[in-house]
C-alpha cells in the first residue's frame, strides 16, 4: 500500500477541508478519470482497493494513474484507553481530497470498460465521484 | 472545413460582482485581444460551452460575430477557457483576434487511426503526445491530425517525424518527439509498503492497550 516513505514530522494536525481543487481537477493522462465531487479522506487501503478494482476488471490490458498520495497520518488512540498521555499513534495514511480532484486515470481501454471499471473503483471510495472523459 | 460561429455582445460589466450576476443571467464574460485594443464581451454560456465541447482543446478558427457598439465579424481562435474545479461551467474564455493572410502558430490534436497491429497481439496503444504543434494559415488550419497505426507491432512507436502533415501545414514539434507507443501488456503490480523510516519505527513497536504512565491521574489524599 501506498505510505511516505519518511517524513519530516511523525503526526499532522486535522486541518480544515474548504473549497475545491485548483490542482490535479483535469484530466493529465488518460482518457477516462474518476474525479471527486465532495471532500474527504481517502486512506492507502482504499486507494489500494480502488487500484486493484481497476486492474481487474481491464485485465491489465489497459493503463492506470493514481492520481492521489496518502501523505496525511491519522492517529487514533487504543480502545478503553483514559485521555492523556499525548497524541495517539499513527495507524493509517490518507489523502485529503477536494471537489474536483481527479483521483485515477485510464487509458487504453474501450469506452465501456473503462466505465465498468471505473464504476466498480468507484464504489471502494468514501467519497462521491463522477466519470469524466477527455474532451468532454 | 466547416466554420465556427459565435455571436457576441461587448460588455460593460467588469469586477468580480457584475461578472457573477452575468453567470448567473447565462452568460460568460470573455475578451478578445490581438490586432485591436483589448474588447471585453459576454456570450451565450450554452453556445459557448458547445463550441468549447466541438474544439477538444484544439485551436481553429471561429468567426466571433460582435454585436451592438463595434459591430463586425472578427477573426479569432480560442486561447483559454476557464473552468470551474468540477469542469462542469466555463467561467471566462480568452480569444486571440487573428489575422487571416499570415501564418500562425497552433496546436492540433492528433488522432490513432486504425488498430495496430501490435494491439491485435496482445499490446496496448499507448498517446504520449496528444497534440502536435504546427504552422499554417488560419483557414488551413485541420480539425485534426489522423496518424495510421495499423503497421505498429508491440514496442513500435511512432514519432512526430512520421506524422503526414496536410498541404500547407508545417511541423513545429520536435521531430523526435514521441506520439503513440505500442506496448506489451503490463503484469499486476504488486506495491510494497516502503520501509517505514526509523522515527517511525517506535510508534509502530508500541504495543496497543497499553497507557502511558504519565496518563494515570493522580491519587487523590
Amino acid at each position: 500500500m501506498l505510505q511516505p516513505a519518511r517524513t519530516k514530522y511523525r503526526k499532522a494536525m486535522r486541518g480544515r477541508m474548504r473549497g475545491q481543487a485548483t490542482r490535479g481537477n483535469q484530466l493529465d493522462f488518460g482518457a477516462y478519470g474518476l474525479q471527486a465531487t465532495e471532500c474527504g479522506y481517502v486512506t492507502n487501503r482504499q486507494i489500494e482497493a480502488g487500484r486493484r478494482a481497476l486492474t481487474r476488471e481491464i485485465k491489465r490490458r489497459g493503463k492506470i494513474w493514481i492520481r492521489i498520495y496518502p501523505e496525511k497520518p491519522l492517529t487514533s488512540r487504543p480502545a478503553e484507553v483514559r485521555m492523556g498521555g499525548g497524541k495517539g499513534e499513527v495507524t493509517s495514511w490518507v489523502a485529503v481530497v477536494k471537489p474536483g480532484r481527479v483521483l485515477f486515470e485510464m487509458d487504453g481501454v474501450d469506452e465501456a470498460v473503462a466505465l465498468t471499471a471505473l464504476r466498480l473503483a468507484a464504489y471502494k471510495l468514501p467519497v462521491k465521484t463522477t466519470i469524466v472523459r477527455r474532451g468532454a | 472545413m466547416t466554420e465556427l460561429m459565435l455571436e457576441a455582445t461587448p460588455r460593460g460589466e467588469v469586477g468580480k460582482g457584475r461578472v457573477r450576476k452575468l453567470r448567473r443571467q447565462g452568460e460568460v464574460p470573455a475578451i478578445v485581444y490581438g490586432l485591436h485594443e483589448p474588447m471585453v464581451i459576454k456570450l451565450d454560456e450554452r453556445a459557448v460551452s458547445k463550441l468549447v465541447q466541438q474544439l477538444h482543446g484544439s485551436e481553429r478558427l471561429i468567426r466571433l460575430r460582435v454585436q451592438g457598439e463595434g459591430a463586425g465579424d472578427k477573426h479569432v481562435i480560442l486561447k483559454d477557457a476557464q473552468k470551474n474545479a468540477l469542469g462542469t461551467r466555463l467561467l471566462h474564455v480568452d480569444f486571440h483576434e487573428i489575422d487571416i493572410k499570415k501564418t500562425i502558430h497552433v496546436s492540433v490534436e492528433v488522432r490513432p487511426v486504425g488498430v495496430a497491429t501490435g494491439v491485435r497481439l496482445g499490446g496496448i496503444l499507448q498517446t504520449v503526445h496528444r497534440e502536435l504543434a504546427i504552422e499554417c494559415l488560419p483557414t488551413a488550419i485541420p480539425e485534426f491530425i489522423g496518424v495510421d497505426v495499423t503497421a505498429l507491432p508491440i514496442g513500435g512507436s511512432i514519432h512526430a517525424k512520421d506524422v503526414a502533415m496536410p498541404e500547407g501545414v508545417r511541423l513545429l514539434s520536435a521531430a523526435d518527439e514521441t506520439m503513440f507507443v505500442v506496448a506489451a501488456q503490463m503484469k499486476e503490480e504488486v506495491v510494497e509498503a516502503p520501509v517505514v523510516a526509523a522515527e517511525l519505527a517506535p510508534a509502530a513497536a508500541a504495543a496497543p492497550g497499553v497507557e502511558a504512565p504519565k496518563a494515570e491521574p493522580a491519587p487523590k489524599t
